[in-house]
């Protein structure tokens, strides 16, 4: 194998794999390794055999991941996800899987209900003017309030009067206040319209992330979102790698990273041309020789420290819908028994195929036992996307943290577990039987305050943003900015050698089908 | 489709176009006359039907054509067949027309040939040396079905609804006229703006009233209450509005109207920009007027506020609202 490679990418999550795909297509020459056996990284979709690996792996230096329960049969039949997400119909990540030819490799389907626990209870939300219509839960006055509501946010509020000195009041208060829309109702639109985390998000940033959602709707059906089979993320990622290998990218699983040096210009390892000169050498694990690259792309958790405070970190842009960054993500992964319905969804015997992929949505302060602060979101997936075999299903919670929390993850989530498994009827059972669970704490990489004078081609990525619904197109607008990057650090010595050279773009035009690939067409 | 814009395109682009198009047209004229002549002479060969049937898929809109190929059938073609090749054919011609349907959901003579292929299918098969009707029902459960789809592809079609109408009054086995309500519903449901679909509920209401299924008054309440939470959802959705009028009629009954007039009232105060709620309370308080309180100065008052207020919000039809005003006066 040629060791010098234009580009080493560090970590297979998404972001990394994302820009990978990227330099791969753009004609760069990408070597992509990373220590797991697995694509993914922190997003990484295993089979229920494979996640307790993980957790036996995580026990030897994090002493609060949990697991209970014994294996299920058919424990490969499983597809979990550690960090999982849906998909915006419209936005900048759905865009780079389409225009990247990655959609082709996997398969999507609509997100189904969404609902939110209030007042003990599961309750729909409307997501469109037609849901506000059909709603038996709101008088007439608040459908007509909420609609309103609805157009506004739907359009050019920037300059609204509405909006007038209210950008930076939290979202609740301004729905009630100038909208006049019940608590129930004002709090439905801020945790499960607009995916607030926090209580107390502001109300222009909230704005902005409604409207996208919104203008999703109806793309590719009623849902905003999309949600992917097997496991989703982790897929998604492994589908971006393919894309990058099948343009001549290498990959390494398994292996882990020895060391990192700066080679010293003044004595090159083999004569080569100067404008191809190595600016590090990688040792791998079990690797004789050493790989060169010009451009190194790194995780932050991958990079040793005395390189982290070198690099140049692409920082994750509060983008114009950002929500608070979190500290960290308590999760739980819960296998259950019996396919996962709504409890009303078993009257309506007009619907002919119910999804399995629900998200239900618990508010701050509206479990007993559950936090105050934080909005916890309970994903779940099941046989309609191949996650799980028939008559199982999986159950996603994950609460986010603005800070360093003293209670483990399974302490946080349990109460939430318990309520959830009450709220899904289970046949001639008063709750779901829960099969097994793993409780884990997922730990952010901090923003390290980037250096004013980074190390030429060093760049470092941070975490996924670990959002239900917007980390996906996060990762993308950070996955593009690193790819400039890398770009424009490896075409300086190019536009030395030939004049003239355009700027790089994302994705180039998809050729029909590209060699190599197989016929995975499942839209 | 509703909804969906035309796509118009730059001059030099329709001139390539129609280069590229000029032997298709030279060859479709050539069909043409070809066909036209043989309708002439009275052909009623298999070669003919094949030439229609060509000439039917370049052009669908193409109506001498459709009445030559029945007349194809009638003439040459039943005389010489079974009753159950005459099933066949005209089954054939059902799916042959579906095909032409789903390109062109809007071709009156599609529809028509359908219609006439449904009613000339033959009594049968024998069962026992007595006609069972099995194949009338087999296609009219069909037609039925295809209906359905097309109102799920474009629930707007108003062709698509007539011809459902048309579907059920026809059918052997009729289907229950509640169930028809609940079709209804469920487009509703799905999407309320939709002139077709409130108004297939009225017709089926008025069937259901009639037949004494269902109790008009009760029922009269029960869509008052339906139709309620389009106009408050939706004030500016005009299809809503016009159920509305339907169901108070001519006014007759003073509790429900004056009920209604208050609902609409206080939809006005929420929404105080709305032409149609102010527009809905002239009107309704005129027929107060007219059949329950024939001296009110405080209804006159009223109406001819609003009518101010539509003038101003709607200055377009100012002199209509000033006819208004004046009817009110005498």
């Amino acid at each position: 194998m040629d060791n010098h490679f234009d580009v080493i990418v560090l970590g297979t999550g998404l972001i990394e794999s994302i820009t990978a795909a990227a330099l791969s297509k753009a004609g760069f020459k990408v070597a992509h390794i990373d220590p797991n056996p697995y694509y993914g990284a922190d997003e990484a979709s295993l089979s229920l055999d494979e996640l307790v690996q993980w957790v036996n792996r995580r026990k030897e230096h994090d002493r609060s991941v949990t697991h209970y329960g014994e294996l299920p049969p058919y424990a490969r039949q499983y597809s979990v996800s550690l960090g999982p997400s849906v998909i915006p119909s419209i936005g900048p990540f759905i865009s780079s899987l389409i225009a990247s030819g990655v959609s082709r490799y996997g398969s999507f389907k609509l997100l189904g209900r969404v609902v939110i626990y209030d007042g003990g209870m599961l309750k729909d939300v409307p997501q469109s003017k037609d849901d506000i219509f059909q709603s038996k839960a709101m008088s007439l006055l608040e459908k007509r309030r909420v609609t309103r509501f609805l157009m506004f946010a739907a359009g050019d509020f920037e300059n609204s009067k509405e909006l007038h000195g209210q950008e930076n009041s939290p979202l609740l208060d301004f729905l009630h206040r100038i909208f006049l829309l019940s608590e129930a109702t004002a709090r439905a639109i801020t945790y499960a319209l607009g995916y607030c985390s926090f209580i107390a998000e502001k109300t222009l940033l909230a704005l902005h992330r409604i409207r996208a959602y919104l203008k999703a709707s109806g793309r590719y059906g009623p849902s905003s979102f999309l949600v992917g089979y097997y496991g989703g993320s982790g897929e998604i990622a492994q589908g971006f790698c393919r894309a990058a290998a099948v343009r001549g990218g290498v990959y390494v699983l398994g292996r882990s990273v020895t060391s990192i040096s700066s080679v010293d210009p003044a004595e090159p390892e083999h004569p080569v041309l100067t404008s191809d000169l190595p600016r590090f050498a990688i040792e791998v694990d079990d690797f004789p020789d050493r790989l060169h690259c010009r451009c190194l792309i790194s995780s932050t958790s991958l990079l040793p420290g005395h390189l982290r405070t070198l690099a140049d970190f692409i920082r994750p842009s509060i983008t114009s819908y950002g929500s608070p960054r979190p500290f960290a993500v308590a999760r739980c992964i819960a296998v259950v028994d019996g396919p996962i319905t709504l409890p009303w969804d078993n009257e309506d015997s007009g619907t002919s195929e119910v999804s399995d992929s629900l998200l239900l949505v618990f508010p701050p302060g509206s479990l007993h036992g559950g936090s105050a602060i934080s909005a916890v979101h309970v994903m779940t997936a099941g046989p309609g996307t191949m996650s799980a075999p028939s008559g199982k299903g999986i159950l996603y919670i994950s609460m986010p943290l603005l800070t360093n929390s003293v209670h483990s993850a399974e302490i946080l989530l349990r109460p939430y577990l318990t309520a959830v498994l009450l709220l899904f009827p289970a046949e001639q059972q008063q709750q779901k039987t829960l099969i097994c669970s793993t409780f884990y704490m997922q730990e952010l990489n901090s923003c390290t305050a980037s250096t004013s004078d980074p190390l030429v081609g060093l760049l470092a990525v941070p975490s996924s943003s670990p959002h239900t619904t917007q980390g996906v197109d996060e990762a993308a607008i950070v996955a593009e900015a690193t790819f400039r990057k890398a770009a424009s650090s490896l075409n300086r010595e190019i536009k030395e050698m030939n004049q003239g050279c355009e700027q790089t773009v994302l994705w180039p035009v998809l050729a029909e089908m590209e060699e190599g690939e197989g016929n995975d067409m499942h839209w | 489709m509703h909804n969906v814009k035309r796509h118009k395109q730059t001059p030099e682009a329709l001139a390539e176009k129609r280069q590229r198009e000029k032997s298709k047209i030279d060859e479709y004229l050539a069909l043409t006359d070809d066909v036209l002549s043989r309708k002439k002479k009275q052909d009623w060969s298999n070669d003919a039907f094949e030439l229609t049937q060509r000439l039917l898929q370049i052009n669908p809109e193409f109506y001498t054509v459709w009445n030559y190929r029945r007349n194809i059938l009638l003439n040459g073609i039943f005389p010489q067949s079974t009753p159950e090749k005459i099933n066949n054919l005209l089954s054939n011609e059902l799916s042959m027309t579906t095909t032409a349907l789903k390109a062109n959901p809007k071709v009156y003579w599609i529809w028509n040939h359908r219609r006439w292929c449904l009613e000339n299918v033959p009594d049968g098969p024998e069962r026992n040396e007595v006609p069972s009707m099995e194949w009338r029902q087999a296609n009219w459960d069909k037609e039925l079905f295809v209906a359905e789809r097309m109102l799920d592809a474009d629930a707007r079609n108003f062709h698509a609804w007539n011809y459902r109408r048309y579907v059920l009054e026809n059918m052997p086995t009729r289907r229950p006229e509640t169930s028809e309500l609940a079709y209804t519903s469920r487009k509703i449901g799905v999407n309320f703006s939709n002139f077709s679909a409130w108004h297939q509920r009225s017709k089926t209401l008025v069937g259901l009233w009639e037949s004494g299924q269902l109790d008009p008054i009760q029922s009269r309440d029960d869509e008052f209450e339906f139709v309620s939470n389009a106009l408050y959802t939706d004030p500016e959705d005009q299809s809503a509005w016009i159920y509305h009028r339907w169901l108070i009629g001519s006014g007759e009954n003073k509790a429900q109207l004056e009920r209604e007039i208050q609902l609409i009232f206080e939809l006005l105060q929420e929404q105080p920009d709305s032409k149609w709620c102010m527009e809905s309370l002239v009107h309704y308080k005129r027929l107060l007027l007219q059949n329950h309180a024939q001296d009110s100065q405080t209804l006159k008052q009223e109406c001819g506020e609003l009518l101010s207020r539509l003038a101003d919000l709607d200055p377009v039809r100012y002199f209509r609202y000033q006819d208004l005003k004046r009817d009110l006066d005498q």
